[in-house]
């Protein structure tokens, strides 16, 4: 071994003994914090309504459950940061070992282009007119929501954009800009621009829903998609030639696929095992009452080999970026899950845009050429 | 763009992705996806609150047919809520004067339970 090496490995060791230790330490201090937390009752001191800012369902939760469980969950936060700080570590020791490798790897998976007329023709159109729907089931439901609006309680960063619940002829007014910014995308330059201001008009709406307790996780890739889309767009209107570097297109995959892969990983590190072998599934069946559900929930083993299943197609996804032949297996599994999931626990629709915006991994790209 | 922007761009992403991950927390617009992670061991993940109307002929009607903002699995999330934070009469004297139940009807909260795999039902709120 080189003698650098020996001086990296030693450096390694000794900072993650250190990093282990701080673990030990704070985990010792964090059952006490917890304690106090569930000890307080409704009295709030500014400590107390820090932590439920943060998070606002532990308001709900600290009288469903018992201590145990909020223990569980405090050892569990700090261990995931202790393995992330980890991970930096090993990154930042060895990262004379490891940036050539990750570099081509960097550059093979970003470094791609497509079609123009692809993204012209079939992909702003199609994400759009997704958008459009999706915003005017949300105008609908908002004339409904007007009578919820006294249970109206934004969280999170909608406690300071939307402190007060908006007029329908506001809401109407903003679909009609968000109207406008779509036709803007398809038929006028600065498309970026437009794509902003419709991305930004369906994150208030996403806010103003969240006020009413819970954010809607059905809609988190397509927020994904259109947090990314204006760059791709940016790229577009400052290329003329017939291909546009599609690295946003790499970025919106990663980031659909990142979101299964976090899906399952959760699955294994909150319940581990369990989530497969005991009776879980079965027990959310019931808990869900649908028919299918119902009828599902009386074959045991069948429950069990759908739960690895779910567990496996989940942590498969982060794959798919890298392998694209993958989404020969993994897309149709995705939308037989999807579909699944809305038959047998009545979540999501049959239309859901998790399984719409597949399409981003059906672009055929191709290798830049350098320079 | 240049590669550096785009970098930063792409680093950005990957970056606050993880964070709602190591949080345990959505941090909008980035989400964690702990939806059905955990597993269904303690009682009170094994209950359902219903609200529903009966009307003047006695028949029952869930709340949630007569709009289509909140289904039953937001409305039982938004009860919840309010019944575990002790704020249930707030909770029915708003659902009362929001117009979405008549003068003549009666406003019904249920709580059930699956014990055994078999369902429980206490009613919690009947009132006009």
């Amino acid at each position: 071994m080189k003698k650098k090496d020996t001086t990296q490995t030693l450096l390694f060791i000794a900072l993650s003994i250190v990093l282990w230790l701080m673990y030990g330490y704070v985990l010792e201090c964090s059952d006490d914090v917890v304690h106090q937390i569930l000890q307080s009752g409704t009295n709030k001191n500014q400590w107390t309504q820090w932590i439920y800012d943060f998070y606002p369902r532990l308001q709900t939760e600290k009288w469903r459950f018992d201590e145990q469980f909020f223990l569980t969950k405090s050892h569990q936060l700090l261990l995931r940061n202790t393995w992330i700080v980890q991970l930096i570590l090993l990154i930042t020791v060895y990262w004379y070992l490891i940036k050539n490798r990750l570099n081509t790897v960097y550059i093979q998976t970003f470094s791609v282009t497509t079609d123009s007329q692809i993204i012209t023709k079939y992909i702003t159109p199609s994400l759009y007119l997704c958008l459009g729907i999706v915003v005017y089931d949300a105008i609908v439901e908002f004339q409904d929501l007007i009578y919820f609006k006294a249970f109206y309680s934004p969280i999170g960063i909608g406690k300071l954009l939307l402190p007060v619940f908006p007029s329908l002829l506001f809401l109407w007014i903003l679909y009609l800009v968000l109207l406008g910014s779509i036709v803007s995308i398809v038929c006028l330059p600065y498309k970026w621009i437009s794509a902003s201001i419709s991305l930004m008009a369906f994150i208030y709406y996403q806010l103003l829903f969240s006020g009413f307790d819970k954010y809607d996780h059905g809609y988190t890739t397509l927020t994904y998609a259109m947090l990314v889309y204006p760059f791709i767009l940016f790229e577009q209107e400052k290329n003329t030639s017939k291909y546009t570097p599609a690295w946003g297109i790499v970025l919106i995959q990663l980031m659909i696929s990142l979101s299964y892969f976090y899906g399952g990983l959760e699955k294994i590190l909150i319940s581990g095992w369990d989530w497969v072998a005991t009776d879980n599934l079965q027990q959310h069946l019931l808990l869900h009452q649908t028919h299918w559900g119902s009828y599902l929930a009386s074959y045991p083993t069948v429950c069990k080999g759908l739960s690895f299943g779910v567990i496996l197609l989940q942590c498969s996804f982060i794959l798919l970026p890298f392998f694209k032949n993958l989404r020969y297996i993994l897309l149709p599994i995705g939308f037989i899950f999807h579909t699944a999931t809305w038959l047998l626990l009545g979540a999501g629709g049959l239309i859901n845009p998790w399984w719409c915006l597949y399409l981003f991994f059906l672009i055929p790209l191709q290798a830049q050429e350098t320079k | 763009m240049s590669t550096p922007k785009r970098n930063i761009i792409i680093l950005f992403f990957l970056v606050m992705s993880i964070i709602p991950f190591m949080l345990m927390n959505d941090l909008f617009p980035f989400m964690r996806f702990g939806m059905f992670a955990e597993t269904i061991k303690q009682s009170p993940q094994k209950e359902f609150f219903m609200v529903s109307v009966i009307k003047k002929d006695g028949s029952i009607e869930s709340l949630s047919k007569r709009q289509s903002a909140m289904d039953d699995s937001h409305l039982n999330y938004m009860t919840r809520t309010y019944f575990y934070q002790h704020k249930l009469d707030y909770f029915v004297e708003q659902l009362l004067v929001s117009g979405l139940v008549h003068k003549d009807e009666y406003l019904r909260i249920t709580q059930h339970s699956l014990i055994n795999k078999t369902w429980t039902t206490n009613i919690i709120v009947n009132q006009k």
